[in-house]
């Protein structure tokens, strides 16, 4: 108790350090070592480890009669290691359950995934930004503001209470949970606004990464047109990057790059919410500058991802230390996943309610089918590969 | 002595704690954010440093 009251207040010189306010090593290291032990059993790939699940299935597939001539959890259901980390962490959250000693670690799960992320720009070259062109990132932009002003209609529609009509169209217009804490305190959200609209994006972005892998091979697209629809149209990134790996290898890499474009935006975005949902009154009265709101609201992990993707345009690394760069990555992303499933508990989105999930599932589904139409169109009149 | 507080000082009660916990929220993501850096950056260091003297 007493050095925990030491660790918050800064150490006995009284000295307050924004380090001291992380969860030391000792509270953390149960909950990083069940990470990195499950993600081990569920499969890293290029990490030989004789028992894995993916192994598992792969034998299951084997023994059991071939649908259609191929294997029922890894070639119809696609069960790659992204799948088999999120459902096993999952399924250890809320079918067995997790110990609080876990708890703490679980929280980095977070710094994996933006790891995973500031690698991703070793996969990529300046002709690949190029590639991706300006009418992506127009889609891109258009989805993000679009997004904002149509959940501020829907929510006057069903009568919604303004801050967590705020909270609620940044998670879903933006990339989700960091764009959601950042305009909070803008929109003047309370702590259960706040949870609320945490529960209704996750689980929205659950859904997506459910559904739209399957809908998606219905129509064929390609795996970079894939990587568009998931970082336009699901909310939050991490759920982003999992849909897109879910997909294919490529569409995984393209989701991450792209969906770096819209965290980018969450400083913009955040005051255009403000903007829509506050009253005339009380934007007079703030007086918000926008260069404060950029300072303080810009996720820095993004100049990470700017460097290595510089040094990697600069053909800094060589081909084997980029091909170790990806399998690096994989296995962030693998942990990441693992402990968003570990923290993905159902019984929170049940007891959110029902009309701001309400919004936030019309307003996502609206999204989500939008973006996938007009990606489809835009495949077909051959802007998109 | 009974004193009911007025509205406004309870609106801006409620904003200041709203203010200190999303501060404390984005406080953490910033640090994570950091960790992240410099893992992911030491991480793509140590391959380039090992390709470079040809352990790897």
């Amino acid at each position: 108790m007493a050095v925990d009251s030491m660790r918050v207040s800064g150490g006995m010189s009284g000295k307050s350090s924004k380090w001291s306010t992380l969860p030391g090593f000792r509270e953390s290291w149960p909950g990083i070592l069940a990470i990195m032990v499950i993600a081990l059993f569920c499969e890293l790939p290029g990490l030989p480890w004789p028992v894995t699940v993916h192994k598992l299935l792969l034998y299951i597939d084997h023994v059991l009669p071939p649908i259609q001539g191929r294997g029922l959890f890894v070639d119809l259901l696609h069960f790659n290691y992204v799948v088999i980390c999120l459902a096993v962490g999952i399924i250890i959250r809320n079918v067995i359950g997790v110990p609080k000693s876990w708890e703490k670690g679980l929280s980095y799960y977070a710094v994996f995934l933006h790891a995973g992320i500031i690698m991703l720009g070793s996969q990529y070259l300046l002709r690949d930004m190029l590639k991706l062109g300006p009418i992506t990132i127009i889609v891109m932009v258009i989805f993000v503001f679009g997004t904002a002003f149509f959940f501020a209609f829907l929510s006057r529609l069903f009568k919604l209470d303004d801050s967590l009509a705020g909270v609620l169209s940044a998670g879903f217009s933006m990339c989700g949970v960091t764009a959601l804490v950042a305009t909070a305190p803008m929109v003047r959200a309370r702590n259960e606004q706040i949870t609320y609209a945490i529960a209704a994006t996750v689980s929205f972005g659950i859904v997506c990464m459910i559904i739209l892998p399957p809908i998606a091979r219905i129509f064929e697209i390609s795996e970079y047109a894939f990587g568009v629809v998931s970082a336009t149209g699901v909310p939050n990134s991490a759920q982003v990057i999992a849909s897109g790996f879910m997909y294919g290898f490529e569409a995984g890499k393209v989701a991450g790059f792209v969906n770096i474009g819209r965290i980018v935006l969450i400083p913009a975005g955040a005051l255009f919410i403000y903007v829509l949902t506050m009253t005339k009154d009380v934007i007079a009265s703030e007086k918000i500058s926008f260069f404060q709101t950029v300072k303080e609201k810009f996720p820095i992990y993004v100049i990470g991802f700017v460097i290595v993707w510089g040094a990697n345009c600069l053909h800094w690394f060589p081909k084997p230390a980029v091909f170790a760069m990806e399998k690096v990555m994989i296995w962030f992303f693998s942990l990441s996943f693992v402990g968003l499933g570990l923290q993905t508990n159902l019984a929170e989105v049940r007891k959110a309610g029902v009309k701001g999930l309400l919004v936030g599932y019309i307003g996502g589904s609206v999204k989500l089918f939008l973006a996938l139409v007009v990606i489809i169109i835009l495949i077909k009149y051959g802007y998109i590969d | 002595m009974t004193t009911e507080m007025s509205e406004e000082e309870q609106f801006e009660e409620e904003k200041a704690e709203i203010k200190a916990q999303t501060d404390a929220q984005m406080l953490r993501a910033k640090l994570n954010d950091y960790i992240a850096i410099i893992l992911a950056l030491g991480t793509v260091f140590i391959l380039w440093l090992l390709q470079t003297i040809g352990l790897y």
